[in-house]
């Protein structure tokens, strides 16, 4: 009798155990890849402000930024998700400065980045350091940082092109690249 | 005969109070005034079809035009006997107590921004055409704008009319656009 309570017990723990762990393995904010769109949309405390068949859009701020939240779909499954940075800064070298912040962060969290690089395509402002904000904004430099974890891949990219810049962190499932891969194969077909 | 001056007192008194309100002459005044700067704003907003001087004439003349409207209602309510009070977020509207320094110092902006409205025709007849012509009418146009907008706010503070920004306030709405959401960023990442 003692041994069967012990057991029921166990079973009660490793239950529980395995329960909370899971609930709490989150991929992007309090979201898993593979989740539909309405289990994303009852995980956001946020109104929407942009859907569409494939997509989900949030404006929220992270680290007193202002960033929209883009959710990705395919056949009602969550493969990709975005944090898209929308601050406008006069001094265009103050990106730089929420790139690196977004990149401590997300160290801070996941260790090392695997890939932690800037390349110039074109050199012409390399030696003026006040000048690296217009680079990016004209596609001559690009930083980026990436990080890997059992499910996901993430990338942090600040780029630019026509004096305009883009401050992204994206996250993709890992499990999910092919169906991803699948969908955008026959988008591509679909065009011709 | 105590009585009696008593109630001369309370007379005076009341007639005193009243006298601090400006009257419905006084409104009609300002209101003749206004209709004599709608004209000439009219005229100037019919003068140019497009770019930014036909904006501004046509800023300022809107902005006249509600000035007048405001006014118009005042001195409707003060003909026909009909108590007008203004209640501004559920609370009824009292003019400010420092209202005739506000007055003041709107008076002293006026005439501060004439002089420079003197200055620039001045500066614009200098140009008949071209860019710089350009720059320097809507310079003009600008300090009339700015004139016209100070003249409202003096306008509605004199006859105890409540200002209101009718234009929402663009920050505030991007504030709230962008809410942050509950728990720590790190968790977000």
């Amino acid at each position: 009798m003692k041994k069967l309570l012990s057991i029921i017990l166990l079973a009660l723990f490793v239950v529980l155990f395995s329960e909370s762990g899971f609930a709490g393995d989150y991929n992007f904010r309090k979201t898993k890849w593979g989740m539909s769109i309405a289990q994303v949309k009852s995980s956001e405390p946020l109104e929407a402000s942009e859907e569409s068949e494939n997509i989900l859009g949030y404006k929220t701020q992270v680290l007193g930024k202002n960033v929209l939240v883009a959710y990705f779909f395919i056949d009602n499954q969550l493969v990709r998700t975005r944090y898209i940075l929308v601050d406008s800064h006069t001094n265009k070298n103050d990106f730089i400065t929420d790139y690196n912040d977004f990149k401590e962060i997300l160290t801070k969290k996941y260790g090392k980045p695997k890939e932690d690089e800037s390349y110039w395509k074109n050199d012409l402002y390399k030696d003026n350091h006040s000048h690296w904000g217009t680079a990016i904004s004209m596609g001559h430099l690009v930083y980026i940082s990436n990080w890997e974890t059992k499910d996901t891949e993430i990338n942090n990219i600040l780029t630019g092109e026509n004096f305009n810049i883009s401050c992204i962190v994206e996250y993709s499932s890992k499990n999910l690249e092919e169906l991803e891969k699948k969908a955008q194969e026959k988008k591509n077909l679909e065009v011709f | 005969m105590p009585r009696l001056i008593i109630l001369i007192f309370f007379a005076f008194t009341l007639l005193a109070n009243c006298s601090r309100v400006p009257s419905s002459e006084e409104l009609e005044k300002d209101i003749a005034l206004l209709d004599k700067r709608i004209e000439e704003t009219t005229k100037a907003a019919q003068e140019y079809t497009g770019g930014i001087i036909s904006v501004l004439s046509n800023v300022r003349l809107e902005t006249l035009k509600t000035t007048k409207a405001m006014l118009e209602q005042k001195i409707t309510g003060i003909k026909r006997y009909i108590p007008i009070s203004y209640t501004v977020s559920g609370k009824e509207y009292t003019p400010p107590e420092n209202k005739q320094e506000i007055m003041l110092e709107l008076e002293r902006d006026i005439k501060e921004l004439k002089e420079d409205l003197s200055e620039a025709e001045v500066e614009s007849e200098d140009y008949n055409s071209g860019l710089l012509g350009e720059l320097s009418l809507s310079k003009v146009f600008s300090i009339k704008n700015s004139i016209t907008f100070l003249e409202q706010k003096y306008f509605l503070l004199k006859h105890d009319i409540p200002f209101y920004l009718v234009m929402p306030d663009a920050q505030k709405s991007e504030e709230t656009d962008f809410i942050q959401t509950p728990g720590e960023d790190i968790d977000k990442f």
